[in-house]
C-alpha cells in the first residue's frame, strides 16, 4: 500500500477527503494490479498426473519459467504394504511388493524374494537365478522405455513416446511369456521361479531387443540433438554428487552426478557378479544427463542364454561428455550391451530397502 | 563385497574401538555390519560412519517394533542368551555372526548408510523404551534423513528431538495412532475378512508356533484380542 498524503492538507473539507479517499483506493488498486504480474506464481501440478501410477503433487512456486521452489506433497497413493505384510505369508506377499513401482512390477519382487530366501537359509538353482536376472533386465529395459518416452513429452515431443511404448509393450510381451503377467507377475518363489522359459524365448528375446536397440536409436535422434531438448535440459535440475548421495539418491540419477555407484557390481546378487558389464556415468548432473546415464546402461550376458537379456549392439552413440567416458570403467569394446533403465531394483537394493525382519517360519515380521 | 571396502567384522570392530561402551552390541549376521549402540550415542554413531567410514550414501531410516517372541525353540533360547553377551566383549565372530534380536520389547530404530567410494555399508541401530521413544534427529549428519524421520514419527511413533519439520509427510492430519506399532490393528481385516486366508494351509504339529503376539489374520478377522 502506498500511503498519499492526507495529513499533508491539514484543514481540507469532508467532500475533499472523500475525493481523496476515492483517489487513494483507485491508487491501490492499481498497484495492486502492477503487483499481480511481478511476484512468483504458485503453480499446482497433480495429484491426477496422467502418465504415472504413483500419485505426486508438486506446489511449484514458478518465476517465468524459472522453477525457484518446490514442496512435494506424497502418499497419495501409500498402500501400507509393511502393514499388510504382517497378516500374509511370503508367498502372498510378492503380489504386493511387485506393486511398490508398477512400470518394473518384477525387479521389485527380487529384493523381497532374496531377503526372505537369505532368512530361511535357502538359495534358488542356478537357473531360476539366470531367469531371475533376465526378467529383471527385461524389466529394467521395459520400464526405461517409458521414461525415454515420457521424458520428451514432458517438453511437448509426443512422437518418441509412440516409438517406446510399441516396443515396450515388446518387453511386456516376453515378460508375459514367462510369467503370464504384464506388470505384476508374481513369479517368484521363496527358492525358485514359478516355471522354466517357454520354448522360443531366447530368440524372440533377441529379436525384440535388436528392435529395442534400434528404436533408442531413433530417439536419440529424434530428442538428444533437438535444440529445444537441450535447451531445456541442459543445466536444469542439477544434482551435485556429495548432495545427491546424501539424500539417497540412487541408480541412473546419481550416476548422472558422476557416481559410479551400481548396486549390481558394487553388491552382486542373483548372477550380475558373472555377468559383464558397464557402469555408465555422467558428472554433469544435469536433467540432460540422467537419460544418457539411464540408457548407456551396461551390459549383461548370461553364459547359457547369451543376450538373451541384453540387446546386442554397442550403445554407438549417446551424448557423452569426455568426462563420462573417464568414468567408465571395464569399457568392452565388444559384446553384447544393453540400454536399459535401472531405478527400479537399485533403488529398492540401495535406496527404498526391502528389509525384512522374520522370526517365524511362515509370516515376516517386519517388511 | 568389494576387495576395497571393509569387511563387516573391521566395521564392528572399528565400532567397538572408537565408541567404547556406547556400542552395545554388535553383529555380522548374513554378511551385514550391523552396530546397536546407546539412544544417546546415536548421532555420533552416525556421524562416525560419515566421517570416519567414509559413508557418504544415506540409504534409509526406519524402525522396528519388536515385541516378546515365544517362537523360538528352548535351545535357541540359550543360544541367544549366550550371545547377548555385556557390552565391550569383543570375543570375536562367533557370536557376532549370530542373528540376534532384541532383548524384550523395544522400538529399535535402524539406519543404513554405505559408501560408494570404499563399497561397505553398516547398519546403525539403537533401541529405545517403547512408552518414550525419541531420539535425536539426523538431519544435521544426513540431511537426507529428513522425510525417513517423519515417516518413522508418524508411522511408529517415534519422537525425533530437533527435526527442523516435524509434519506427517503420508497420514491425514485427522489420522489416529501410529499404524506401524504392532499394537495397531489393521481396520480392513476388521470389516471383512481376508480371503486369502483360505490358501494358508495348516503348519505341521512339530512346526515352531507362530508368534501369538504378531497380528494373525483369523485374529485380526474376528477382531478378537490376542
Amino acid at each position: 500500500m502506498t500511503r498519499t498524503t492526507p495529513g499533508s492538507t491539514p484543514a481540507s473539507s469532508p467532500a475533499t477527503r472523500a475525493a481523496q479517499a476515492r483517489a487513494s483506493a483507485h491508487l491501490a488498486d492499481a498497484q495492486v494490479a502492477v503487483e499481480i504480474e511481478t511476484p512468483e506464481m504458485t503453480l499446482n501440478i497433480g495429484p491426477q498426473h496422467p502418465s504415472t501410477h504413483g500419485v505426486f503433487r508438486i506446489v511449484a512456486d514458478l518465476d517465468g519459467e524459472r522453477l525457484v521452489n518446490a514442496r512435494p506433497v506424497l502418499g497419495y497413493m501409500h498402500r501400507g504394504y509393511e502393514k499388510l505384510s504382517e497378516v500374509r505369508t511370503y508367498q502372498q506377499i510378492t503380489t504386493l511388493v511387485n506393486r511398490i513401482d508398477w512400470l518394473s512390477g518384477y525387479c521389485n519382487e527380487i529384493p523381497f524374494i532374496l531377503g526372505v530366501e537369505r532368512l530361511l537359509g535357502l538359495e534358488a538353482p542356478p537357473r531360476a537365478q539366470y531367469i531371475r536376472t533376465i526378467l529383471s533386465e527385461l524389466a529394467r529395459i521395459s520400464t526405461f522405455l517409458v521414461f525415454l518416452g515420457s521424458y520428451g513429452i514432458e517438453l511437448g515431443a509426443l512422437t518418441p513416446f509412440f516409438h517406446t511404448i510399441r516396443d515396450r509393450e515388446k518387453v511386456l510381451d516376453l515378460i508375459e511369456s514367462v510369467t503370464g503377467g504384464r506388470f505384476h507377475p508374481n513369479f517368484n518363489r521363496a527358492g525358485g521361479v514359478k516355471d522354466d522359459l517357454p520354448a522360443g524365448f531366447v530368440d524372440e528375446t533377441r529379436k525384440t531387443m535388436d528392435q529395442v536397440d534400434k528404436i533408442c536409436d531413433d530417439v536419440e535422434t529424434l530428442l538428444f540433438g533437438n535444440d529445444i531438448f537441450r535447451e531445456r535440459t541442459l543445466g536444469i535440475g542439477l544434482i551435485p554428487l556429495a548432495k545427491g548421495l546424501e539424500y539417497g539418491v540412487s541408480g541412473a540419477n546419481i550416476r548422472a552426478s558422476g557416481s559410479t555407484a551400481d548396486v549390481r557390481r558394487d553388491e552382486p546378487y542373483l548372477v550380475y557378479d558373472e555377468l559383464d558389464f558397464d557402469v555408465v556415468s555422467d558428472d554433469r548432473g544435469d536433467s540432460y544427463a540422467v537419460p544418457g546415464a539411464a540408457c548407456r546402461r551396461p551390459a549383461s550376458r548370461s553364459p547359457w542364454c547369451a543376450r538373451a537379456s541384453t540387446s546386442c549392439r554397442p550403445a554407438r552413440s549417446w551424448p557423452r561428455s569426455p568426462a563420462s567416458s573417464r568414468c567408465r570403467p571395464a569399457r568392452r569394446t565388444s559384446g553384447p550391451r544393453t540400454r536399459s533403465a535401472s531405478w527400479a531394483t537399485t533403488s529398492c537394493r540401495e535406496g527404498a530397502g526391502s528389509p525384512t525382519a522374520s522370526r517365524s517360519a511362515l509370516r515376516p515380521f517386519r517388511t | 563385497m568389494s576387495p576395497l571396502g571393509l569387511a563387516p567384522d573391521q566395521i564392528t570392530r572399528a565400532y567397538r574401538e572408537a565408541m567404547g561402551d556406547q556400542v552395545v552390541s554388535t553383529s555380522t549376521a548374513f554378511g551385514q555390519a550391523g552396530v546397536t549402540v546407546r539412544p544417546d550415542a546415536w548421532v555420533d554413531a552416525v556421524t562416525f560412519a560419515r566421517d570416519s567410514l567414509a559413508c557418504d550414501f544415506f540409504a534409509w531410516l526406519s524402525a522396528v517394533d519388536w515385541v516378546p517372541s515365544s517362537d523360538q525353540k528352548p535351545d535357541q533360547k540359550g543360544d541367544q542368551k549366550g550371545a547377548a553377551k555385556p557390552s565391550g566383549d569383543d570375543s570375536g565372530d562367533d557370536d557376532e555372526s549370530a542373528y540376534r534380536e532384541p532383548d524384550g520389547e523395544c522400538l529399535q530404530v535402524v539406519c543404513r548408510v554405505s559408501s560408494t567410494s570404499e563399497n561397505h555399508a553398516v547398519a546403525i541401530k539403537a533401541e529405545l523404551d517403547k512408552a518414550d521413544a525419541r531420539i535425536d534427529t539426523l538431519v544435521g549428519v544426513y540431511g537426507g534423513a529428513n522425510w525417513h524421520e517423519r515417516e518413522a514419527m508418524e508411522m511408529f511413533g517415534l519422537e525425533v528431538v530437533g527435526h527442523p519439520e516435524p509434519e506427517r509427510i503420508y497420514l491425514p492430519d485427522e489420522f489416529e495412532g501410529h499404524p506401524l506399532r504392532k499394537s495397531f490393528k489393521l481396520a480392513s481385516r476388521e470389516v471383512k475378512p481376508w480371503p486369502g486366508d483360505v490358501d494358508v494351509e495348516d503348519m505341521p504339529d512339530d512346526a515352531p508356533v507362530i508368534d501369538p503376539n504378531a497380528p494373525k489374520p483369523d485374529a485380526v478377522n474376528t477382531g478378537g484380542a490376542s
